[in-house]
């Protein structure tokens, strides 16, 4: 077999950062949680800072456990540590190689790259691997690729012919902007950003009323918020 | 037109496909059971003797509870592996499983998308390993539980070279 010549590769390092940084974010609101509470802990907080570390947790055992490998024929990945699973998928039945990434990714130059062949069961996510090595994995599986690109960076020429399936057309903005669901597009948040500012004594109605009065919207709606809160505490 | 056929006195019948899965496959999935049974009446026992509230209605739930992991354990584990069966062709994979609704599964090799090798803690322990084969459709997905680990690394391979041999369906 060939199959020593394709060593198994694996995640970035740099994902691990991520799952540390992820792990001391979400002690925060735990030790919030412990610590402003009066009257015991606040348990909304501490779950949520369970839910956090127990998915850093995670993240750090699939760092420890997943390979991956591109032969010619095929592409696949080894992963779990006590769960052992590994999944083959020849290429010619890969259908999609998207890579995403979230503001964290982004900041670490990671990229999540999804390998899609038709069903989520046959599918899989390498999460995550660095900028440079995701481009890679994009390069040897795109169609005409047949060679693995080399480590030291001679790339693979690829040629496929390019079709322009949509060009930008200025049309799209009004199509897109007056239609009915605008309006709820724009009432969904602002109702909901209502209710959250409620509890903090904020009434954007009434903010929203001084606005349109010529009051400055920040010392009217800070006042009220003050006299609230002395208002609690002298009843409290 | 021939007329037996015609009448329809020529029945056809589904050959079961050739192999079994390992003997283990027993001993598996009876710890499986164990486990679970040893869980939930666990908890339901748990409950049972804390809470004085619940032991009017909970006792005979627990009795019950009893009698089915009893069934499960004793009787399930040997009863799917003697209906169990599998084959894998060069022209499709065969699977048999289930032993109150039969099901008869067929992919052809030509449609396969992906090869799963599971190995859980227990199959580790067992020296057992799960097959699954994918298509694109959520429907045709074949599980093949219990195989010796041996057989089931020859099985894939020789899989992964006709999957590779045969030309893919260009869906």
């Amino acid at each position: 077999m060939t199959a020593e010549a394709y060593p198994w590769r694996r995640l970035s390092v740099r994902a691990v950062y991520l799952d540390l940084i992820r792990l001391v974010g979400s002690l925060v609101p735990g030790f919030l949680g412990v610590t402003l509470g009066d009257d015991g802990p606040i348990w909304v907080l501490v779950g949520g800072s369970v839910v956090g570390l127990l998915g850093a947790l995670a993240g750090l055992v699939r760092w420890m456990a997943t390979r991956y490998r591109v032969t010619p024929e095929r592409v696949e990945m080894r992963s779990g540590l006590v769960q052992r699973k590994h999944r083959t998928v020849n290429r010619d039945r890969i259908r999609t190689v998207d890579s995403t990434a979230k503001w964290l990714h982004r900041v670490l130059g990671l990229r999540v790259v999804h390998v899609g062949s038709g069903d989520a069961d046959s599918s899989f996510d390498l999460d995550a691997l660095d900028r440079r090595e995701a481009d890679r994995l994009h390069r040897e599986l795109s169609p005409g690729a047949v060679v693995p690109a080399d480590s030291d960076g001679d790339e693979v020429t690829v040629e496929v012919p390019e079709t322009v399936i949509a060009r930008w057309d200025v049309r799209w903005v009004p199509l897109n902007a007056v239609n009915v669901w605008a309006v709820l597009t724009a009432a969904a948040p602002m109702f909901a950003l209502y209710w959250f500012l409620r509890p903090f004594g904020v009434d954007l109605l009434d903010a929203g009323r001084g606005v349109l009065a010529g009051q400055p919207l920040a010392p009217s709606s800070a006042g009220r918020c003050a006299s609230h809160c002395c208002n609690a505490g002298a009843t409290g | 037109m021939d007329s037996d056929s015609a009448t329809g006195e020529t029945e056809w019948r589904i050959r079961p496909p050739r192999h079994r899965v390992d003997r283990r496959f027993i001993v598996w999935q009876t710890a499986q059971a164990v486990l679970s049974a040893v869980v939930v009446l666990g908890v339901v026992g748990a409950v049972h003797y804390f809470a004085e509230v619940t032991r009017p209605w909970l006792g005979p739930v627990l009795i019950i509870l009893s009698v089915l992991f009893a069934v499960e354990i004793a009787v399930v584990p040997t009863a799917r592996y003697l209906v169990h069966r599998w084959q894998a062709t060069d022209d499709a994979v065969y699977a048999l499983e289930g032993w109150l609704t039969r099901r008869w599964q067929i992919v052809p090799i030509s449609r396969i998308q992906s090869i799963d090798t599971e190995i859980g803690p227990l199959q580790s322990l067992l020296g057992l390993a799960t097959i699954r084969i994918t298509t694109a459709s959520s429907e045709g997905k074949i599980s093949i539980e219990g195989l010796d680990a041996t057989v089931a690394r020859a099985t894939v391979e020789r899989l992964r070279e006709v999957t590779a041999a045969t030309a893919g369906d260009a869906t």
